[in-house]
C-alpha cells in the first residue's frame, strides 16, 4: 500500500454459507483531494520529471494504486 | 544514441515541461490571485517554449503554431508525416 | 477553436500485443464515466456556468480529449496486427465484423456511447457535483483496469491516468467553494 492514511478498511459480515473463500478485511480507497477543499498556496512542488511521472505537480495529491494492494 | 532514442528522449522534456503548464494553468483557474503562482505559471510557460524549441529544431514543428524552418521544409519535413502520436 | 498538438500528452508505452485488454480499455474510451463522456460532459456545461468557473471546465475538457487520444494509443497498439482469430478470442468477435481493426466509441461489454452518460442541468451546483461524482468513477474504473492488467507499459499510463482524475476532482472542489463565495454578497453592479 502506498499510504495508508488514503485507504479505508472493515469487516464485512461473513457467513459460514458464503460459496467463495471469504476476505475478511475489506479495504477501499480514500483519495486525498477528499480531504482538501481548497488546495493551499505554496505547497511543495515536484520537479518537472517527477511531475509528468507521478500525474501530479504536488506530492500531496497523489496516492498510487497497484494491484498488490488487495483492494478489488 | 541513435535518432529514435534521441527523439523520445527530446519530446518527453516537451512533454514534461507542458505538463507543468497544465497543472499551474488549473491552479491559477481557481486561485486567480496567488501571485507566487501566477509567476511560476509564467516561468512554466517560458521553460516549456526552450523544450519545444529544442525538439522542434531537430524533429519539426509539433504544432501549426510553430514556424516551420525553411532547413526542415527543403529536408523534406512536412507536417503531413508520419509517425503521429499513436504511432511512435 | 482547438489546435492539434503532434505529441501525447503521457508516454504510453505498450509491451504486449494483447487484444482482451484493449477490450476492458474501451470502457474508458467509449464508455458512461470515459474520456469521451468527460470532454463532451465539460465542454457543453461551459457555457452556462458562472463565469468563474467558465476557464476551469474548457482547460479540463480539453485535457480530457488528450487523455482520450492516449486510450486510443493503447487501444490501438494492444490490436495493431491481431489476427482475427486473436480478436474473436478476447471477446472481440463481433467488434471485428462491425468495425474491423478500427476503433470505436463503446463501453468495454460493446455498448456504443451515447449522449444519456452524460448531463448538464443549467444549475451551476448540480452540474459540478456531477463532475465530481464523474471523475471520482473513473478514479475507480482506472484501479478496476490498473487491478486486471498485467501490461506494466499500460499500468504505468493507467496510473498517471488515475491520478489526474484526483487533480481534476479536487479543482472542481474548489469551483464548488468559489461559487459558495458568491453567498449573501450585497452587489452594486
Amino acid at each position: 500500500m502506498q499510504n495508508p492514511s488514503y485507504r479505508g478498511s472493515y469487516k464485512p459480515f461473513v457467513s459460514p454459507r458464503d460459496p467463495c473463500p471469504p476476505i475478511t478485511i475489506k479495504y477501499f480507497v480514500l483519495p486525498p483531494q477528499i480531504f482538501t477543499n481548497f488546495q493551499q498556496p505554496g505547497l511543495p512542488q515536484n520537479s518537472p520529471e517527477e511531475a509528468l511521472m507521478q500525474g501530479s505537480l504536488w506530492p500531496k495529491f497523489v496516492d498510487g494504486f497497484s494491484r498488490e494492494e488487495g483492494i478489488s | 544514441m541513435n535518432v529514435f532514442d534521441e527523439r523520445m528522449r527530446l519530446l518527453k522534456t516537451v512533454q514534461q515541461m507542458d505538463f507543468v503548464v497544465v497543472e499551474w494553468t488549473l491552479y491559477t483557474d481557481t486561485h486567480p490571485n496567488d501571485e507566487d503562482a501566477l509567476e511560476k505559471w509564467r516561468e512554466a510557460i517560458k521553460n516549456a517554449a526552450v523544450a519545444r524549441k529544442q525538439y522542434e529544431n531537430k524533429f519539426g514543428p509539433l504544432s501549426l503554431k510553430s514556424i516551420p524552418s525553411r532547413q526542415a521544409l527543403e529536408l523534406g519535413w512536412r507536417w503531413n508525416q508520419d509517425p503521429w502520436p499513436w504511432q511512435l | 477553436m482547438w489546435v492539434y498538438e503532434k505529441k501525447l500528452l503521457y508516454p504510453v508505452e505498450v509491451t504486449t500485443c494483447n487484444p482482451m485488454l484493449a477490450r476492458y480499455l474501451m470502457e474508458q474510451y467509449g464508455g458512461a464515466d470515459g474520456e469521451l463522456a468527460a470532454a463532451l460532459r465539460y465542454m457543453n456545461q461551459r457555457y452556462t456556468v458562472p463565469d468563474k468557473v467558465i476557464g476551469l471546465l474548457t482547460d479540463i475538457s480539453t485535457e480530457e480529449f488528450s487523455h482520450l487520444e492516449m486510450l486510443a494509443t493503447m487501444i490501438y497498439k494492444l490490436t495493431k496486427d491481431a489476427t482475427p482469430e486473436q480478436l474473436e478470442k478476447a471477446g472481440l468477435g463481433a467488434h471485428f465484423v462491425n468495425h474491423g481493426h478500427s476503433l470505436f466509441y463503446e463501453n468495454a461489454g460493446g455498448v456504443p456511447f451515447t449522449a444519456t452518460y452524460i448531463q448538464s442541468k443549467g444549475d451551476p451546483i448540480a452540474d459540478l457535483y456531477e463532475d465530481i461524482a464523474a471523475e471520482e468513477k473513473a478514479r475507480a474504473t482506472y484501479q478496476w483496469l490498473i487491478d486486471i492488467s498485467d501490461d506494466p507499459g499500460i499500468n504505468d499510463a493507467l496510473r498517471f491516468l488515475r491520478e489526474r482524475e484526483n487533480i481534476h476532482s479536487l479543482r472542481f472542489r474548489e469551483a464548488v467553494e468559489l461559487l459558495k463565495d458568491e453567498r449573501d454578497r450585497k452587489k452594486v453592479f
